[in-house]
């Protein structure tokens, strides 16, 4: 298998329904106690920022709205962000971020992980932080 | 005082120098600690070090194939550098590795050279963990690191908190030490003071003290220094030399010079050999006055040093004992005389038994020279003259005067009686004549008994001492049966001594003679002496003790004086030379009495040598 094919199929998992349509608003939150720039969710998503004050940060994807955050947010597709963390976990020991299956399984993971941040299609009820809506 | 001020100084060195050097040497403990650990740690940190920088090449690597998508060999050499540098860590103990060479090696099995992305992404989870091992245990060896740092900040905090402590301390230990040390010198110094005061007083009060004792004692003192180079006199010293001090200058040949020539020599070997030997000085000489005064001079000295003038010295002093000397001389002169008179006392005495005994044997010799004269005066030869002168008146008639005449026939029987007469008278004369001739040969006994004594005057010799006191009781046993004094004799076996026969035998003849006399004025009926004779240690005892009249208490300390007497007819210098004699033997005569009626015992005791066959 070539390289670039393994890195194809890595994408596809991470990328999930690479034909789901792109939602229209899309909310960044995070754990209630965690409260980071909204430039800062960028590097939040790709590793490069880990910690905020004493809190590891745990980004998280959302399989349903994938496509839209890493178009509207990372501007990116999901090829160049699989390749991005796989240098990244080689070469910095990190993993990338867990992919949650829809919007629930999102904001049940950022109200109990604290430093837990991830992005959703609908707009939380309270209990969360919400730090940006793209 | 030098001994209290370096205790002090030294105290203070301690107080300055102990705190600081305690501070030190505990951090120098600690510190070598330390070291010791690093030293320990260094190599496995190195290891742990390169394993990380080694995984680190493999995991960048594998971050490459991501772009290039195959691993690189330099990589996949790191991946087992690191695998090994990790088992060498476990190896050597390190329980840091734990699963790390483990995992790492698993790693190192499976990723050939060459390998491609598709084999790398399938293991990434253990690239990950691996990732995280290696760097737990680099971030673990910095934290041992960052400890050992940290230890050592907080070492040097506390010591520079010890230091600053004990510089504290010494500080005021050091202000203590000072003021006490202050008032203990200025005490030490005033006790010193006072003592120095008290010592001067007693030197001055000593020196008066000497002064007056030696100008009392007639003596002077000297001083003989720098091998007799320097000689000091006292003023004493100058009066008993009879030297004015303002124009004799003592030294030792002015000294020797005064000293009579006789005796110079003697002198002066004396003074040098004790400062030569260091030892103490006892000589005597005379001196010769400026008057010609010979004066005796005793010299005492010892030799000395003190603590300032480290040469030896001989301190000494000279004493006028010519009173005593001449005292002495007079006392032997004395004592000649009166050992000349005891011995002369002695054979006198001797001589009175020997005459006593000569007398009483002199009364049997003339009772038989009486008898015997008496004898031959009888008339008998008269008678037979007569018968002769009629025989011859008759020769022509004989036969008829002698059966006729009246007077003739009673001739016969006359001349029968007659002749009885004069065998018995024969008789007689034969047994007086017997008693006569051992009576003289009685008195010649005794006369050669006397001149031996005479003989051995003052020769000691060799004697069996029972033999001797056996002798004194033979010329004293003709007293002791007149006057019905009984004689026991208890005599041990003793070693014959080496004495003057004479002397022990005027002793012993004395001592018998008191004890008839004791017992005789005692008036008892059963007059008793006891002669003994026993062996001592050193020498033989022979006593003599009687049940007579006894000695009254006031008498026993002057008994052996000279002219001390009981008796009436006695002189007071029988037990007077008696024990004279005896202390010149090596002996002692002593008397014991339990009182007046209660006898006495006057025991001699004799050495087995006298003191002139020791010495002489």
């Amino acid at each position: 298998m070539q390289p670039k094919h393994a890195i194809w199929i890595f994408s596809l998992l991470l990328a999930g329904n690479g034909a789901a349509a792109v939602a229209d608003d899309l909310y960044l939150a995070c754990h209630a106690g965690v409260s980071i720039a909204a430039t800062d969710v960028r590097d939040v998503f790709l590793g490069e920022k880990q910690f905020l004050n004493a809190v590891r940060l745990v980004p998280v994807d959302n399989m349903a709205a994938q496509p839209a955050f890493l178009e509207k947010v990372l501007k990116m597709n999901g090829i160049k962000y699989a390749t991005t963390w796989a240098k990244k976990s080689f070469r910095d020991g990190v993993n990338p971020p867990a992919v949650m299956a829809n919007d629930a399984a999102v904001l049940e993971f950022i109200r109990r992980t604290p430093g837990g941040c991830g992005y959703l299609e609908m707009e939380p009820a309270e209990g969360v932080t919400v730090i940006a809506k793209y | 005082m030098k001994r209290t001020t370096d205790k002090l100084i030294a105290l203070q060195f301690l107080a300055v120098v102990l705190p600081i050097a305690v501070v030190l040497l505990v951090q120098m403990a600690v510190d070598a600690r330390r070291a010791a650990g690093l030293d320990h740690s260094r190599p496995l940190r190195i290891l742990a070090e390169d394993a990380r920088a080694n995984y680190k090449t493999f995991t960048n690597g594998a971050a490459d194939a991501v772009d290039t998508g195959t691993l690189g060999a330099q990589s996949v050499e790191a991946l087992h550098t690191t695998a090994a540098r990790l088992t060498e860590l476990a190896n050597r103990g390190e329980t840091t590795v734990g699963d790390a060479a483990g995992v790492v090696q698993s790693l190192a099995a499976v990723i050939p050279r060459g390998a491609t992305l598709s084999t790398l992404m399938p293991l990434r989870g253990r690239i990950l963990q691996g990732d995280a091992l290696t760097k737990a245990i680099a971030d673990e060896f910095e934290r041992r690191d960052e400890f050992v740092v940290k230890d050592a900040i907080a070492s040097a905090v506390r010591q520079k908190r010890a230091v600053t402590g004990a510089l504290f301390i010494t500080a005021i230990l050091t202000v203590l030490f000072v003021l006490a040390t202050r008032r203990r010198l200025k005490a030490h110094m005033e006790a010193d003071i006072a003592k120095e005061r008290r010592r001067r007083a007693e030197l001055e009060t000593i020196s008066i003290r000497f002064g007056v004792a030696t100008r009392a004692a007639h003596a002077g003192v000297y001083e003989l220094k720098r091998e007799g180079l320097d000689l000091w006199w006292s003023d004493t010293m100058h009066e008993l030399y009879a030297q004015s001090p303002t124009e004799f200058q003592p030294t030792l040949e002015s000294w020797l010079s005064l000293i009579h020539p006789d005796d110079r020599q003697a002198a002066q070997t004396a003074i040098t050999g004790a400062m030569r030997d260091q030892s103490q000085l006892r000589s005597q000489y005379r001196i010769v006055r400026p008057d010609g005064s010979v004066c005796h001079i005793a010299s005492l000295a010892a030799v000395a040093t003190d603590s300032v003038d480290s040469g030896a010295r001989l301190v000494g002093i000279d004493l006028d004992i010519t009173d005593r000397v001449e005292a002495e001389e007079r006392e032997r002169n004395l004592q000649r005389q009166l050992r000349d008179a005891s011995r002369q006392a002695g054979m006198a005495e001797i001589a009175t038994n020997v005459l006593h005994n000569v007398g009483n044997v002199l009364n049997s010799v003339n009772i038989s020279a009486g008898l015997v004269t008496e004898r031959v005066r009888k008339p008998r030869a008269a008678g037979l003259s007569k018968v002769v002168s009629l025989l011859k008146q008759h020769e022509t008639d004989l036969g008829a005067f002698v059966s006729v005449d009246e007077r003739g026939k009673h001739l016969p029987a006359y001349l029968a009686q007659l002749s009885e007469h004069l065998m018995l008278d024969q008789q007689v004369a034969l047994q007086e004549l017997d008693s006569l001739r051992k009576n003289i040969d009685h008195i010649k006994e005794i006369v050669a008994m006397q001149q031996s004594y005479s003989k051995l005057v003052g020769v000691p010799e060799k004697l069996v001492v029972a033999g001797l006191v056996e002798d004194a009781l033979r010329m004293n046993i003709g007293a002791f049966n007149r006057h019905g004094v009984s004689l026991k004799c208890d005599f041990e076996d003793v070693p014959e001594i080496v004495v003057e026969k004479h002397k022990v035998l005027q002793i012993l003849v004395n001592l018998l003679r008191n004890a008839k006399y004791a017992c005789e004025a005692s008036g008892k009926t059963d007059k008793q002496v006891v002669m003994r004779v026993a062996k001592q240690t050193e020498g033989v005892r022979i006593a003599v003790t009687d049940n007579g009249i006894g000695i009254q208490p006031e008498h026993m300390a002057r008994i052996f004086s000279h002219g001390f007497t009981t008796k009436k007819e006695g002189h007071g210098f029988g037990l007077h030379s008696g024990a004279l004699a005896a202390k010149d033997m090596g002996g002692a005569l002593r008397v014991d009495s339990a009182g007046p009626g209660f006898g006495a015992t006057f025991t001699l005791d004799l050495p087995l040598k006298s003191p002139e066959t020791v010495y002489g």
